[in-house]
């Protein structure tokens, strides 16, 4: 039984977690003062608060879990649970896409933006799923035991993953240009939305593999110790695994006439 | 040895630092129970206030919109705080107990789940604040609540992201926990039904919560970002929200049953000294209503202009709940055949929970069938079905469970006398309110009504409802008071239940590391259950 | 085959007549009478099968001294389980197609019925008439006849309901749902919204004045 070897009583205490959780209140006052109060100035401050809590929070976390914690081995069930919920919040992007779609079906056509480009969705895809590849051979690579092997696959992957988020941001910007913006249609609404949140959840799979070098170049990650690394690529496949559904649905049903 | 000296310091010895870097599951359940009980106490509190503005017709002490601001957090504050948080502590305090471990799968991220809680908590207070008053009611329907008058959005939207944000954490931490961390001899099949109580409702809030996180996020994107999800001039939909809202709302009113459920079998079956009633189908039977909670949402939207064959099918589908609800309550029924049945506080409580659910569940049968909802939907009928399975279910299995546990967690016995007393003037409250509640709302007042005409049958009903409310709420104190003055109690022992169940084998409060031993050893054939002479 | 199973109050003895008896004030009233009836009966009677073994339960065996003092290690019973599966299963399955017997003549106008465009705002009622004359707040309508509110909302979501007639819609802003009733009394009655929709949600009612026919046409005629 997994329980039997841990909790020998070195962590009774810690403060990483506080200091992440300090880092949420904060983000939460930033928000509440940008949007509620008209206060911008003191939502950057809070804002910039919250993300140096944040990182000290998960640097120190991180250490404190390779130094002093033991290996239990179960992050990939949690790992599993939660993206099962992250599977539902994008469920609802995807109910008012296609409420919109059903409905609206004899508007929807007038609704599509002449400069919709599918070859950069396509292109998009390829790049995701060569990091969906990279960060396997990174895996392999720590498991070996061939640390530099992996940060430099880790390094790729992060890449790809930063080159996606940029094309990405790059393409609503013209696509906005073009008059498809936010409001203006339940389609251009749920586009933005579903790859919104797609991109957003890029970015948190890009920081957790700031953290993956970070513990991999600091020899905090052993080979025998690689829970963090298999779930963060679990995660990333789930990404990318995502985005052919996002992509499919907003680009190809969503875009066709 | 570090162990040895660990054993000698119980948690409320502990000082302010530790209890603010705890990873400790104790002393995290006793931070969301005394969070969830003030909270408890200042949401019940603008339920008084509500119940004397609306004793008779007029604005007598408060504007309408500082009622309706009372109404918004009176609902959002006693569902999430309340029936949903408190539970958090049961989950943290017993499980890692009940299925013998040392502490949770994450003790870290559990620390960081209450942390997001704590947030949330803060901005409820914030909303105390006059012009941060948030009046979009609980349900938080657009295109009101994108509306200026209905207060800060954002408060909103936010308070549901840190809540959320924590019933995840806590969700997959003991998901992990309860499925690899159990010591050998206590299978899922076997164990407390208490923890499938919990892990039924975290199983819910998994799947369910995002939802919920997906349309208030619409809300945050129309309001602040500009999109159209609820703008119907541009091809965006109003009732959108009410799906997604009550995809998860619906299930949630399991999460906040579930466990009370559990808690009933585990003091049915104390009380009685004898085995839980079909311990297997109470477990299958649980689990269906978790399950069939998820296909039933569009019962609250029956008058919300949605197609008539989806009332219907919706209508068929919610019906069905009362098969699984009923082998319970039937179940609970036949373990009291043949038992010894000893009336302690904690039986007290289970025993007016099992009674009053069943007329809560009995009036939610016709709100489900659209042919009566018509008339009643919106009105105060259907506020009274509520209190009688959420302020009367529910909150008498809370306080059923924290009778029953407070000598485990604090190592002492509360007063017998007081808690007794506030069993019956709640109970008597409780009726004489909610009973009435429900009349007046077949006369056909409407909720959320801070004026109402003066008509003269619903001003009778409405002063007994006050009065009721009052009693009540004496009820209510007296309890408070029991666990204020149990905390000098005499001392308990281990198991003064005299219960198989895993956390009664441990010292009175737990030490630190919950046992003196691993793995806990379990007997051959072990059951949570195990009471009773064989014939 | 439905008519033989099912307490359907229909129509019969011509248009609108009640088999319950007497006239109710508004229609469709009566069909949500009935099914509180069914309602009331089914609910008091399972209340009783549940709460009266569990009060001679909890006297028959408390605990006494000496005399019962250990319950007995009974497990289940796997046919008696069974049952009150199987009964409560044909209960709701009946209680929900009764429902929907009636519901479809709650929703379903007659036909003939005098349409109104009724339109919801924070706080008040426009009622608009087929020859397109308005009305706020005040919905004038002739008795004896049925009348059909088509609904919607400029602004938030608001629902129309009538006391009397024992039915309610919602007005929603970008749909337009529907509900009807027939007053059958002259006279002055109410209607509120039902759906929260703000600082003066209680006090968006609106006066349903029933007058008869004759009047009903001058009315119409007037210019608003
Ligand atoms: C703990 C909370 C809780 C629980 C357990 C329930 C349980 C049920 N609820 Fe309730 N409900 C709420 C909390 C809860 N509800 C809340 C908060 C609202 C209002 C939300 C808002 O608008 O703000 C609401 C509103 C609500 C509505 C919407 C009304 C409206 O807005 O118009 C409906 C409609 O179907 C409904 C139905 C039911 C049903 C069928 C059950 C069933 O689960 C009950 C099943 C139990 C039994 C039936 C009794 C035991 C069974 C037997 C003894 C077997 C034999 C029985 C039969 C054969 C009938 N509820
Ligand atoms: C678990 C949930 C729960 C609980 C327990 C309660 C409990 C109570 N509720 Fe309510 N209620 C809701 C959930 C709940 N409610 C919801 C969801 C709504 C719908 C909101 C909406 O429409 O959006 C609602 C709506 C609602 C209304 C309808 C208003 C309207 O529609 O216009 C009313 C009116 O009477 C009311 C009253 C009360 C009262 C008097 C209590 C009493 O039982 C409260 C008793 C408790 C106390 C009074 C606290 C006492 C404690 C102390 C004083 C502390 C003492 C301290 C020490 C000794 C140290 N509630
Ligand atoms: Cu309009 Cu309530
Ligand atoms: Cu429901």
């Amino acid at each position: 039984m997994a329980q039997a070897a841990v909790h020998h009583g070195e962590h009774e205490t810690s403060v990483w977690p506080l200091s992440t959780g300090l880092a949420v209140l904060f983000a939460a006052l930033a928000l509440t003062a940008h949007f509620a109060w008209q206060m911008p100035l003191l939502g950057l401050v809070l804002g910039g608060g919250a993300a140096a809590l944040l990182a000290v929070g998960i640097g120190g976390w991180a250490r404190e879990f390779f130094t002093k914690g033991t290996e239990e081995g179960v992050g990939p069930i949690a790992v599993g649970a939660f993206i099962a919920s992250e599977v539902i919040i994008f469920g609802t992007m995807f109910v008012a896409f296609w409420m919109g779609r059903i409905v609206y079906a004899e508007q929807w056509s007038a609704w599509i933006p002449s400069n919709l480009n599918l070859v950069l969705a396509l292109w998009l895809t390829l790049i995701l799923w060569a990091s969906s590849g990279t960060i396997i051979m990174a895996e392999r690579a720590m498991e070996r035991g061939d640390r530099s092997a992996s940060l430099g696959w880790i390094g790729a992957t992060f890449v790809l993953g930063l080159l996606f988020v940029v094309l990405h941001m790059n393409e609503w910007a013209h696509l906005a240009a073009g008059g498809f913006k936010l409001g203006s249609s339940i389609y251009a609404t749920t586009f933005y939305s579903l790859t919104g949140v797609h991109t957003s959840h890029v970015v948190i799979g890009l920081l957790m593999q700031i953290v993956l070098f970070g513990v991999v170049a600091t020899r905090l990650m052993t080979p025998q110790r690689v829970t963090f690394f298999r779930a963060s690529s679990i995660y990333w496949h789930f990404v990318d695994i995502m985005w052919l559904m996002v992509a499919s649905n907003a680009y190809l049903v969503g875009g066709l006439r | 040895m570090q162990e040895a000296v660990a054993v000698q310091t119980p948690w409320f010895r502990a000082s302010f630092k530790e209890w603010i870097l705890t990873t400790d599951h104790k002393k995290i359940a006793v931070l969301y129970a005394v969070t969830s009980l003030v909270f408890f106490a200042v949401a019940g509190l603008m339920g008084l206030v509500i119940r004397l503005e609306l004793t008779s017709p007029g604005m007598q002490y408060v504007s309408h919109d500082f009622y309706n601001y009372l109404l918004t957090g009176h609902g959002a504050v006693l569902l999430l705080w309340w029936a949903i948080a408190f539970w958090g502590a049961f989950t943290n305090f017993l499980i890692p107990l009940m299925i013998g471990a040392r502490d949770v799968a994450f003790p870290r991220l559990n620390q960081l789940s209450y942390w997001f809680f704590f947030s949330a908590s803060i901005l409820v207070l914030i909303t105390l604040i006059p012009s941060q008053h948030i009046k979009m009611m609980w349900t938080g329907y657009p295109p009101f609540s994108l509306n200026d008058g209905a207060g800060p959005t954002v408060l909103y939207v936010l308070i549901i992201w840190l809540v959320a944000g924590s019933t995840l954490g806590t969700g997959v931490n003991f998901i992990t926990t309860v499925l690899k961390m159990r010591t050998p001899g206590v299978t899922l099949g076997r164990m407390n039904l208490m923890i499938h109580g919990l892990i039924g409702s975290i199983v819910i809030q998994l799947l369910g919560v995002p939802a919920f996180v997906g349309a208030v996020t619409m809300l945050f994107l129309d309001k602040y970002i500009g999109t159209g999800f609820f703008n119907p001039a541009v091809g965006g939909d109003p009732v959108l929200y009410q799906h997604l809202f009550w995809f998860y709302s619906h299930p949630a009113v399991y999460v906040m049953i579930l466990p009370a459920f559990g808690v009933f079998s585990e003091v049915i079956s104390a009380m009685s000294r004898k085995p839980i009633f079909g311990q297997k189908s109470m477990m299958i039977a649980l689990w269906a209503i978790a399950i069939l909670g998820f296909e039933v949402w569009a019962h609250h939207m029956f008058t919300s202009g949605m197609p008539d064959w989806l009332r219907i099918v919706m209508s068929y589908t919610t019906v069905l709940i009362a098969v699984p609800t009923g082998i319970k309550i039937f179940n609970w029924v036949a373990t009291l055949h043949k038992g010894a049945i000893r009336f302690h506080t904690p039986m007290l409580f289970t025993l007016g929970g099992i009674f009053m659910f069943l007329i809560g569940g009995l009036t939610g049968i016709p709100l489900a069938l659209p042919s009566f909802d018509i008339h009643v939907h919106d009105s105060a009928f259907v506020v009274g079905h509520f209190h009688y399975v959420l302020a009367m279910a529910v909150t008498f299995g809370a306080f059923s469970g924290a009778y029953f546990w407070y000598p485990k967690v604090t190592g002492r016995m509360f007063p017998e006398g007081l808690g007794k007393a506030s069993f019956w003037l709640m109970l008597v409250g409780s009726n004489i309110f909610y009973f009435t509640q429900m009349m007046v709302g077949i006369a056909g007042m409407p909720r959320r009504y801070a004026d109402y005409p003066a008509i003269p049958e619903w001003i009778t009903l409405n002063e007994i409802q006050t009065v009721g409310a009052f009693i009540l709420a004496a009820g209510v104190v007296l309890s408070f008071l029991a666990w204020i003055r149990g905390l000098k109690g005499p001392k308990a022992d281990r198991n003064p239940w005299g219960s198989p169940s895993l956390e009664w084998t441990t010292a009175s409060p737990p030490a630190p590391h919950n046992f003196d031993k691993f793995p806990v050893e379990v007997p051959e054939g072990w059951s949570p259950y195990h009471y009773g002479k064989r014939s | 085959m439905m008519e033989t199973l099912l307490f359907v109050p229909g129509w019969p003895g011509g248009p609108l007549a009640w088999a319950g008896g007497q006239t109710p004030v508004a229609y469709p009233a009566q069909f949500w009478d009935q099914i509180f009836n069914i309602w009331l009966v089914v609910a008091v009677i399972i209340y009783l099968v549940v709460a009266l073994p569990m009060i001679y339960f909890l006297f028959r065996y408390r605990y006494r001294k000496g005399v019962n003092e250990e319950g007995s290690h009974e497990e289940g019973g796997f046919g008696i389980e069974i049952l009150w599966t199987a009964v409560p299963l044909i209960i709701v399955i009946y209680l929900a197609t009764q429902s929907f017997a009636n519901y479809t003549q709650q929703r379903t106008a007659p036909p003939g019925a005098l349409p109104v465009k009724v339109q919801g705002m924070m706080w008040a009622w426009t009622f608009e008439y087929p020859n397109g004359k308005k009305a706020v707040n005040d919905l004038y309508v002739p008795v004896g006849k049925p009348v059909k509110l088509l609904l919607t909302s400029t602004d938030v979501v608001h629902a129309f309901h009538i006391p009397e007639a024992k039915t309610m819609e919602d007005a929603v802003p970008g749909r337009v749902t529907h509900m009807w009733f027939q007053f059958n009394k002259i006279g002055e009655y109410r209607g509120y919204c039902r759906e929260y929709c703000g600082t003066l949600h209680s006090m968006m009612l609106a006066t349903i004045k029933v007058v008869s026919q004759d009047e009903f046409d001058k009315w119409l005629q007037q210019p608003s």
